[in-house]
Formats: C-alpha cells, sequence, structure tokens
C-alpha cells in the first residue's frame, strides 16, 4: 500500500510529466480507467492555469488568437507549474518562456507586450502608500533634502521595449476604435511607467532621462546617482520639470512612511 | 560628493519653485517629449481576479501538435520590421 | 469603467454568518454590487484573490463588508498535502482575516502540491487513517497559527484509491472532530461524488448527524458521457439541479438552517438571477425554521 507521500508523488506524476504508471495500481477503475479518471485531473490542471494565464495576459491572447495562446500556455504550465497556492502569482515567468518559444520566433515583441501585462497586473493588486508629492517636498525644510531617500510607490512597474509595445498595447484594448494597425519600420521602442492610481491602472510613456532616474530609483539608489544618471541618459534633459511631472502622477512614496 | 549633494538641493530647490508656481502643467508638456501616447487605461480596470481553482472542467483539452499551430489574431495587423530589434529603445 | 466606491469605512455590519443564502463575490459582477447593495445575507470570497495587499479586489470587498457579513473561501492551502505548510500563503490568509473580519473561514480537505509544484486544483486524498492522522496534525498547526477555526469542505472527486480503507464522511467527521474545526457541507459536491463513485447520499448525510456542520453549498455541475455512463464534473456553471435541491432539504432537516452559498464561477449569469437561486434557498430556510418553531 502507498504511503501519502508515495500517492502523491504518483499522482504529481501522471499530471505533470503523463507518467501515470506508479498510481495506476491504486486507482480503482470502477467503470472508468484510471488513465481517464487522471486524464480529467490532467485536463483539469491544464486548462484552468491555461484559462488563469488567458485572464492575465489578455492582449497576448487577442494578438496570437485562442488556439496558438493555448499551445503557448500549455508549454509553460508544463515547464512552470505554479510555486504557490495563490492563483494572483502565476505567470510572472510567462514573458520569459514565450522569449523563448520557438512557436513565438516571428512575433518578436510578443515577450515585452507579456512583460507589460505582467507589470500591469502587479500594478493592479500592489499594496496602497501614500504618495509624496510636491507639498510633501515644500513642507520639509530644505536642509532636510540631502537626507531624503526617495523611494517608488508599490504599483510602479518600469518597462523598456526596443518595440512599440505601449501603442500594441493601447491599440489591442477592447474599446479601442481606431485603427489597429502598427508599421514596425515607421514605430520605435518605448519606455513605459505603470502605476495604479485609485483604482485604476494607468501606463505612461516616459522620456529616457526619466525612465533613468526612476531605474536607480527602484534599484534602491540614492537621488544623487538617480540625478546623474538621468542628465547622463538624456543630454539636456530638463531635472526639475521631470521631477516635478513624476511628482504629478504620484510615483514616489513617502520616505518616512514607506520604510 | 559635495558637487553631488549641491546638485541634490538645487533639484529640489527648482522642484519646489516649479511646483508651487503652478507651472506643474506646463513642465508636464516640456518634459512629455514628442512621442508620447500620454495615458493609456486598460479596459479590464473594472474587475479580473485570475481563474479559480474551485471549480472542474467539462471540455476536453482540445490539444493539437503545436508545430501545426498559427497565430491568428491582431497580430496580422503589426507588419513590416525584420526580426533585428529596431532602435529607439533603452 | 472603474468601480467607484466610498472611501473604507470602520462602521461595519455584524460580522457572524446568518442561517439564510448568500452568494459569491465574483470579479464581473463587482460594479453591479457594490452599487446596488442587493439584498443578500452574506457574501462568501476567495481568498487568495484578495492576497495582492491593496488596489480594487480589497476596495471592494472591504467596501461590502461595511454593509454585509463576509466569509471567506480558501482553496490554496493544500492542507492534505505531504509538502511543508506555505507560511507566506498562511501570513496572506492571516493578513486577509485580520483586514476583513470574516465570519466563517473555509478550506477543503484535499491537497494541491507536491514537490512544491501546484496543480490549481483540488485532488482526492486517500482515505487512510496515515493521511487523517497528517491531516489533522496540519489542519491543528493552522488553526493555531491563524488564531481561527476553519470550516472544512468535502471536495468532488472523479477516482477513488483502491487503499482507502474509510468512508469520505467518516473521514471529514473525524479529521473535524479532532481538530475542533467545523465542516461545510457541499451538497454538490457530495452529490457529484456519490454519482461517481457509487456511494449513498443518504449514507453520507447519517454519516455527518450530529457533526458540526456550519455551512452549507449548493452548485451547478455538467454531466460528461463516458463509455460506462456519465460522469459528473463540478463545473459550477449552471443552476443547482433537482436532485440537489433535494439533498438540501434533506441537510436541512437532518441539521437545521445553515447559512447557505449558492456557488456560481463559470459561465457566470447576471446577478438577478443568481439572487433568484439565493432566494429558493431562503424559502427552504424559513420553511425549515417555521417547521421547527411550529
Amino acid at each position: 500500500m502507498p504511503s501519502l507521500a508515495e500517492t502523491q508523488r504518483g499522482f504529481a506524476a501522471a499530471v505533470f510529466a503523463s507518467d501515470p504508471g506508479s498510481i495506476r495500481p491504486w486507482i480503482r477503475a470502477n467503470g472508468l480507467s484510471p488513465e481517464r479518471r487522471l486524464g480529467l485531473y490532467r485536463n483539469n490542471t491544464f486548462l484552468g492555469l491555461s484559462e488563469a494565464l488567458r485572464d492575465g495576459f489578455p492582449v497576448v491572447h487577442r494578438l496570437v488568437g485562442t488556439e496558438f495562446f493555448d499551445a503557448l500556455a500549455r508549454s509553460f504550465v508544463a515547464e512552470h507549474p505554479p510555486r504557490s497556492g495563490c492563483p494572483l502569482d502565476y505567470g510572472a515567468e510567462f514573458p520569459a518562456s514565450i522569449a523563448g518559444s520557438e512557436l513565438a520566433a516571428s512575433l518578436p515583441y510578443l515577450p515585452d507586450v507579456a512583460r507589460l501585462e505582467w507589470a500591469w497586473h502587479e500594478a493592479f493588486h500592489a499594496a496602497e502608500a501614500p504618495a509624496f508629492g510636491i507639498a510633501e517636498l515644500a513642507a520639509m525644510p530644505p536642509e532636510g533634502h540631502t537626507q531624503l531617500s526617495l523611494r517608488l510607490r508599490p504599483s510602479v512597474r518600469l518597462l523598456a521595449s526596443p518595440w512599440p509595445v505601449l501603442r500594441i498595447f493601447h491599440v489591442n484594448q477592447p474599446e479601442y476604435s481606431g485603427d489597429p494597425s502598427i508599421d514596425l519600420d515607421r514605430e520605435t521602442g518605448c519606455r513605459v511607467l505603470v502605476l495604479r492610481e485609485g483604482a485604476e491602472v494607468l501606463l505612461h510613456s516616459l522620456s529616457v532621462g526619466e525612465f533613468a532616474c526612476l531605474e536607480r530609483l527602484s534599484g534602491e539608489g540614492s537621488l544623487e546617482t538617480a540625478f546623474e544618471a538621468a542628465i547622463r541618459a538624456e543630454p539636456g534633459f530638463d531635472l526639475p520639470a521631470s521631477l516635478v511631472r513624476l511628482m504629478g502622477l504620484q510615483v514616489f512614496s513617502h520616505p518616512a512612511r514607506s520604510a | 560628493m559635495t558637487q553631488n549633494k549641491t546638485i541634490v538641493t538645487s533639484t529640489l530647490a527648482a522642484v519646489v519653485a516649479l511646483g508651487l508656481a503652478g507651472n506643474a502643467g506646463a513642465a508636464e508638456k516640456k518634459a512629455d517629449g514628442d512621442k508620447c501616447y500620454g495615458i493609456v487605461k486598460s479596459g479590464k480596470n473594472d474587475c479580473k481576479t485570475l481563474s479559480n481553482a474551485c471549480a472542474g472542467h467539462s471540455m476536453e483539452d482540445g490539444q493539437k501538435d503545436a508545430f501545426l499551430v498559427v497565430p491568428k489574431g491582431t497580430c496580422e495587423r503589426i507588419v513590416g520590421g525584420s526580426l533585428e530589434a529596431p532602435q529607439g529603445g533603452k | 469603467m472603474a468601480v467607484v466606491l466610498p472611501a473604507p469605512c470602520l462602521q461595519r455590519a455584524q460580522g457572524t454568518i446568518p442561517a439564510s443564502a448568500g452568494i459569491g463575490l465574483r470579479a464581473e459582477h463587482y460594479h453591479e454590487v457594490a452599487e446596488t447593495r442587493p439584498a443578500v445575507g452574506w457574501f462568501e470570497a476567495h481568498s487568495e484573490n484578495y492576497f495582492g495587499g491593496g488596489g480594487t479586489p480589497l476596495r471592494v470587498l472591504e467596501s461590502l463588508r461595511a454593509d454585509y457579513p463576509v466569509s471567506l473561501h480558501g482553496v490554496g492551502m493544500s492542507l492534505g498535502s505531504v509538502d511543508p505548510l506555505d507560511e507566506r500563503h498562511l501570513t496572506r490568509l492571516k493578513d486577509l482575516i485580520m483586514r476583513i473580519e470574516p465570519g466563517l473561514v473555509s478550506e477543503h480537505l484535499s491537497w494541491g502540491s507536491y514537490n512544491g509544484c501546484f496543480h490549481n486544483d483540488l485532488l482526492p486524498l486517500p482515505y487512510t487513517e496515515e493521511a487523517l492522522d497528517h491531516f489533522v496534525v496540519r489542519l491543528t498547526w493552522v488553526q493555531e497559527f491563524l488564531g481561527q477555526r476553519l470550516l472544512i469542505e468535502n471536495p468532488s472527486s472523479y477516482l477513488e484509491f483502491a487503499h482507502s480503507t474509510l468512508p469520505e464522511w467518516e473521514f471529514l467527521a473525524e479529521a473535524t472532530r479532532r481538530s475542533g474545526a467545523g465542516i461545510l457541507l457541499d451538497l454538490n459536491n457530495l452529490y457529484v461524488s456519490c454519482r461517481n463513485h457509487g456511494w449513498d447520499t443518504h449514507e453520507y448525510l447519517r454519516g455527518l448527524a450530529g457533526g458540526p456542520i456550519e455551512e452549507l453549498h449548493l452548485a451547478g455541475h455538467t454531466h460528461r458521457p463516458m463509455e460506462h455512463g456519465d460522469l459528473l464534473i463540478d463545473t459550477h456553471d449552471g443552476p443547482v439541479c433537482r436532485e440537489v435541491w433535494a439533498l438540501y432539504v434533506e441537510a436541512l432537516t437532518a441539521f437545521g438552517p445553515k447559512p447557505t452559498l449558492i456557488e456560481w464561477d463559470a459561465r457566470l449569469p447576471p446577478l438577478a438571477e443568481l439572487l433568484v437561486e439565493a432566494r429558493t434557498a431562503d424559502r427552504h430556510l424559513e420553511a425549515r425554521s417555521h417547521a421547527l418553531a411550529g
């Protein structure tokens, strides 16, 4: 008689490795073969997770259609079964899996579209945090500015792509009514800021300097290194004006409260 | 070091001055650059939690040989471009 | 259009789940539920969908909690697994419990992961003494960790293990008795499993007599033709069938009026249709209360 551990090992092998060998003798046929019974569970896992991916990556789904998406999803599920019991966590590695898939080799922008959708998903569910804006900065004594360490709010995500993924995302929203055509010979890459404002996830285009600045801050860099990186990345960068804009977008969290 | 701190203090002083002068709108326009699509809101803002494991599936997995499957969606509207990434990103 | 909600309110509805009908809170209904505040006794939310820490789902749930009792129903704890318990999962649940102050918290008599890989499914346990001991130890530990008593729900299943030595109802009764947990009896799951394995529904209910039944679930299922007759799949994609309503009446007679959830997860109907099902359950509950009073 198999132990509980052996039962679960055999069951998992039947579902994820299509290998029912060790568990088959311990399943009652009762009118239906053990293989068919295990097949139902395999089906539930693969279909359920493919559906979860479709929910999380609606633009990728729309770009390639259901049949192709499901083929991508199936190979992803087989290679990357969920590592947690929370479905919200599932799909972080899907963009990299698409990038490595021969199936999608003719759609080189697809992995970055998927990265943008995952950033959207993370922003949608991220924790709340009060914003640090102009008013908060102005309330500080100027001597305190050198001690200030600005951090990004929990919902902020950054993405740089050599492909026009922000436009691809935009024209593939269900409510978009314009011409969805995109010419890759005419449109270039983009840098995207993803963040949640209230209940809504918003996507903004960033300049080269803004992106460099925020990227440093997201990597726990100091204000000095972030400002320097911004100026280095974009000649003639208007740092104060950009910071006013970013503060207006509520990118930064309150340093005292986010520690 | 001293020079770095100067960057911080002078920049933040300028930010406060600019922000309090109510020039945020003008500053935003200026910093926006030329190829900005502005804000994109997504249609799925309303809801969408992910599918739950509570219920089973009655359909059989319509698995096909992966090599037979071709993309059939709005990617057909994305034209041009070689397999090399174009310039202009990061 | 985004869901617009009032700021979270500190005043809250009473937390206890009443012996009336409740419905599941589903994302597709957020907007309508937030705006219309339907006349329903309580809501049940799938815990894991609110593990994100912020955003619309939590806002909706917190705002609803101001007006309704809420029950939290989990699917991903994998209580029956031999894998170590996932402390991150349990911590997220504990945080959610503190935030929402639910009237009931439930999980399943099942397992879901092996070697750290999750199936996203409620998998059947072999009903052996070894599995029972294991389940009781884990359930006891989790209740202590959460500072919260759990209800355990019977699953739908599509296979039986040859090495099972206990009937499912006995395993469930014994696991909850030893751990002090309660029972969430899903009558659709009971019906589906009994049909699939040739168990007797009456014997199942009799086997739980005197047990701590504290919530009932009702849902729809699907018949899938197989070589040797239909297999029933617990799809939660339609109305409650006649046989399950009959079983519901039998359960109310045996256990008294209990909080009853209408579960509908796939091919979700308009909210109004869900509320019709809930009213049917309420009529049965009222009839049973009157019978007891008279």
